[in-house]
Formats: C-alpha cells, sequence, structure tokens
C-alpha cells in the first residue's frame, strides 16, 4: 500500500470517507446534446474537453483528456507521439462514428448460400486470392496495433478510429478465410516475396511514414484490388464481400489521407519524410515483382478461365494503370506532389486531373 | 408508370429507400451529397442531372439541377441514358443486378459509368457507401418505368 492509502484504510477504519475526489479543477456542469444521430464523438467535444492540444508531451499517462490530475504526479507511459500534427486530423470523430456503425458481420450479412461450384481454375484462383487478401489484412491489423499503444491519451479519437480499422481487418482476413474453406478449395501458397514486401512495413521509423506507406500506398491498392475482386465476383456472396470489404478500405484510405493531409499543412518540413516512404514502397514493388502467385489469379478471374490469362493480362494492365493515376491523384489531394518523383512507369504517362 | 430520367423516378427511389429503412439502417448510415447525370442519346440535348443529399438512413434531399450549373457534390455518376436504361432493367428483371451490372462493375474502368469528382478523396466516397448505393438503385425493382429521353 501507499501512504496515501495506507491513511485512508485508517479513516476508513474510524468511519470517516474521503469525498475530496468530488472538489475537482476539470470543467463541471457539462451537459453535451445528443445529436441528430445519437450522442456523438464529436457531440461531447464541448468546452475544454473539445481543445485538442497542440503538445502533449508533458503528459504521458492513461489520464483522458480533461480530466483532472497532475502529469508530474502520474507514470509515463513513454507514448512517442504526442503532437497534435502528427497525428490528428479534423473530422475524426466522425470517421470513427462512421466506422462503428458501419460493421459488418461475415457470418451473417454475406449471402454464402449462393456459393455454387466453380469450374475448377476459377475455384483455384479465388482459394489463391483470398489466401492473399488473409496474409495483407494480418499486416493491416498488426502495423496500426503496433502504433496505437504509442499515441498519447489526449488524442483518442485518433486511437479510437486505429481499434476500429484493426477490428475491420480481422473481418477482412476472417472472410477471406472463410471463402477459401466454403467451396470446395482451400488455402492456397504464401510465397516469400509477398512475405518480404509486407514485413518491412513494420520497420518504418515513424507514424507519418506508417501512414504513407500502408494507408496512402497500401490501402488504396488494396481498396483498388477490393473493388476488382467485386468486378471479377462469381456470384452474389463474393460480390458482398468485396463491396463490404471496399467500404472499410475506403475508410482506412480516408483516414490515412486526412491526417496526412494536415501534417503537410503543420508541418511542411516533414514533407521530404513522406517522400522517403514513398520511395522505399515503390522501390520494394519494383524489386521484388510479382510472383506467380499473385499474378495468375488475377489474370484468371478477369479472363475467365486458364485458357483466357492472355485476355486477362489486357484488363489486369488497365487496372495497374489505375492503381498508380488513383495513387498519385489522392497523393495530390493531400498536397503531396508526387509524380515527378515516383518510379513506377505508369506514372510517366499520367495527366492527373 | 415513371419515366426515367425524370425527378419524380428519383423521387419514387427516395420514397422506397425510407421505407425499407430496415435493409439500410443494417448497413449503417451514410452523410454525402452525390449526382447522378444521365446523358442524351442525341447530340445538342443537354443531360439530366439530378443530386442527392444522404443523411443518416435516407435521403434528405432529391433535387433536378440545371445541368450548366456547377454541382455542389463529392461526385457524380455520369453515364448515357442507353447505359443507366440497362442497368435498371437487369435490376427489373433479375430482382437486383446480375454479376455484369452492379454499381462497382460498371464504374471501376471509368466505363460505361464514369465517377467525376473535382478532388479525388471526395471520389472515394463512392466505394466507401458502396452498399449503400447499391441498395438504393436496387430499389427500381418495385418502380414500373417507362424509359424515355
Amino acid at each position: 500500500m501507499t501512504q496515501r492509502t495506507e491513511a485512508y484504510r485508517e479513516r476508513l477504519k474510524r468511519g470517516e470517507y474521503d469525498l475530496s475526489w468530488m472538489h475537482v479543477d476539470s470543467e463541471w456542469g457539462v451537459r453535451a446534446r445528443p445529436s441528430k444521430r445519437g450522442l456523438t464523438l464529436t457531440d461531447i467535444n464541448v468546452g475544454t474537453y473539445g481543445v485538442i492540444p497542440k503538445d502533449a508531451s508533458h503528459s504521458l499517462s492513461f489520464a483522458p483528456r480533461g480530466a483532472d490530475f497532475d502529469p508530474a504526479d502520474l507514470p509515463s507511459m513513454g507514448y512517442t507521439l504526442n503532437t497534435r500534427a502528427e497525428v490528428w486530423a479534423d473530422n475524426l470523430g466522425t470517421l470513427y462514428e462512421e466506422a462503428v456503425a458501419r460493421q459488418w458481420s461475415s457470418t451473417r450479412d454475406v449471402p454464402w448460400e449462393t456459393l455454387q461450384p466453380l469450374p475448377q481454375d476459377i475455384e483455384h484462383a479465388m482459394c489463391q486470392l483470398c489466401t492473399f487478401f488473409t496474409e495483407v489484412e494480418f499486416i493491416a491489423g498488426d502495423v496500426p496495433g503496433q502504433w496505437l499503444s504509442q499515441i498519447n491519451n489526449a488524442y483518442h479519437e485518433t486511437k479510437l478510429f486505429l481499434a476500429t480499422q484493426i477490428m475491420d481487418e480481422a473481418r477482412h482476413l476472417e472472410v477471406f478465410r472463410k471463402r477459401a474453406l466454403a467451396n470446395g478449395g482451400g488455402l492456397g501458397k504464401c510465397p516469400r516475396e509477398v512475405e518480404e514486401g509486407l514485413k518491412y512495413i513494420f520497420a518504418l521509423g515513424s507514424f507519418p511514414q506508417m501512414l504513407a506507406r500502408l494507408h496512402l500506398f497500401g490501402e488504396g491498392r488494396v481498396l483498388t484490388f477490393f473493388r476488382l475482386g467485386e468486378l471479377m465476383a462469381q456470384n452474389e456472396a463474393e460480390k458482398t464481400i468485396f463491396r463490404l470489404c471496399a467500404q472499410d478500405e475506403s475508410r482506412h484510405v480516408a483516414f490515412g489521407c486526412l491526417q496526412l493531409r494536415y501534417l503537410i499543412a503543420e508541418d511542411p518540413d516533414r514533407i521530404e519524410e513522406i517522400h522517403e516512404a514513398l520511395d522505399i514502397a515503390e522501390q520494394r514493388v519494383l524489386e521484388l515483382g510479382a510472383t506467380p502467385e499473385q499474378l495468375e489469379p488475377f489474370l484468371i478471374l478477369l479472363g475467365g478461365g486458364v485458357d483466357k490469362m492472355d485476355a486477362g493480362m489486357e484488363k489486369f494492365a488497365y487496372m495497374r494503370k489505375k492503381i498508380v493515376q488513383e495513387y498519385l491523384q489522392r497523393c495530390h489531394s493531400i498536397g503531396l506532389d508526387r509524380q515527378h518523383r515516383c518510379i513506377l512507369k505508369e506514372a510517366k504517362e499520367m495527366t492527373l486531373i | 408508370m415513371l419515366v426515367f430520367p425524370s425527378l419524380e423516378w428519383f423521387q419514387e427511389l427516395t420514397r422506397l429507400m425510407h421505407a425499407n429503412e430496415a435493409i439500410f439502417k443494417r448497413i449503417g448510415p451514410a452523410d454525402v451529397i452525390w449526382a447522378v447525370e444521365v446523358q442524351p442519346p442525341g447530340s445538342g440535348e443537354p443531360p439530366r442531372v439530378c443530386r442527392f443529399v444522404f443523411e443518416g438512413y435516407g435521403c434528405e434531399v432529391v433535387e433536378e439541377l440545371d445541368p450548366a450549373a456547377e454541382t455542389d457534390a463529392a461526385f457524380t455518376l455520369q453515364a448515357s441514358f442507353e447505359t443507366w436504361r440497362e442497368m435498371i432493367t437487369n435490376i427489373q428483371q433479375h430482382q437486383g443486378p446480375d454479376l455484369q451490372h452492379t454499381l462497382n462493375y460498371l464504374t471501376l474502368p471509368d466505363d460505361p459509368i464514369y465517377v467525376k469528382a473535382s478532388d479525388f478523396l471526395s471520389r472515394d466516397l463512392f466505394a466507401r457507401y458502396g452498399q449503400t448505393f447499391q441498395k438504393f438503385f436496387d430499389g427500381a425493382v418495385e418502380i414500373q418505368t417507362e424509359f424515355r429521353m
């Protein structure tokens, strides 16, 4: 026991209570009003509780924003992300509420009964694609998890959103595993190049670099892959899976883009750091190249079979250009002039809007 | 019988969205302002543009716009009259779109439906609320439609 709790125990033995906690220095008399949707995170950002500190590095404890506490008196959790510029964006509370409200269940919301036996090559391709997506979603959940525990609690909106992203990615790897095991196929191969291409994301040195690599670059690509999955889907179950996953992915992309846009506006000196992360991301794509396990399922599904892979290749080439265009357009939208520095060959041929 | 394209047709689609609120509640709320542009078959005729304000589980505003005016919307789904006719007819014939007539299928290659937006992050809202938009158009199953432009 501490001196304080020991003294309190003695008081309790004498039948005395303390109640000093009722005299708070925090803002009192708050009556946040529910909006049309109910009582949202934005609705409770009233008065001092809604003041987002520019720098919270003096307070590294679990104490929530606006509570009555002496930071010097509390143990430090060693948070490394303590500035608004690094971890904040406007509308994060709204994005979080959307994430919570638009959760879906892979058990109940996918019409699994619409799965029918498919030609063997098509089933193989879809199962291999699902295996790949499962790998991707493991890291897409693990990496935000690693950074979530580094964020100061003054920025709880950011932490809350990352928690929803981790839940989304869990649901994605769940649904892709289910699809692989639901229609006469199974899980496929996991090549070294895919794993190496994912693993290095853990090694990125800063939160903005993680946002650039994972959210802006990676989730943007995966969003288009999910939309492509919906296009290639063979039944209503697959259409639903890919459309619902694309919704979530789009939210993750928005989160990363909004944060990076805020950082670029607040602290333009960090632009080069973001560019460096994207340099590495693009370089890795070129170094590792495409494996047959990644590429050929797309060609089979886009073409309509093993005997139509050339036709699939033409469509996939179009999609590759689209992925690069969308990536550069998002960079442009957040205030990052990336096209001149992008080393992906498709970038040279593009006109951005 | 309602004519497509017309404000009345889209108003009916909105009425059906509200009548089927349980479906949209299951998907989750959507807050987005967007538009549909129907391009006429002949040249020289102006397109028809309809704007929707989605809020929560429903549509608060549906209005026809002057095609020459700037559209205050996150994005506009642009397509020819024939494309819209094919998609809606397909939905009506199959009680929902077949695999080649979902909104995503028709928009991903940027043709035959193009998602026009001045800011790419706004354009992403199409995918972010994709299930809502699909279910919205699926309401066409219940609209007796005459296609005329």
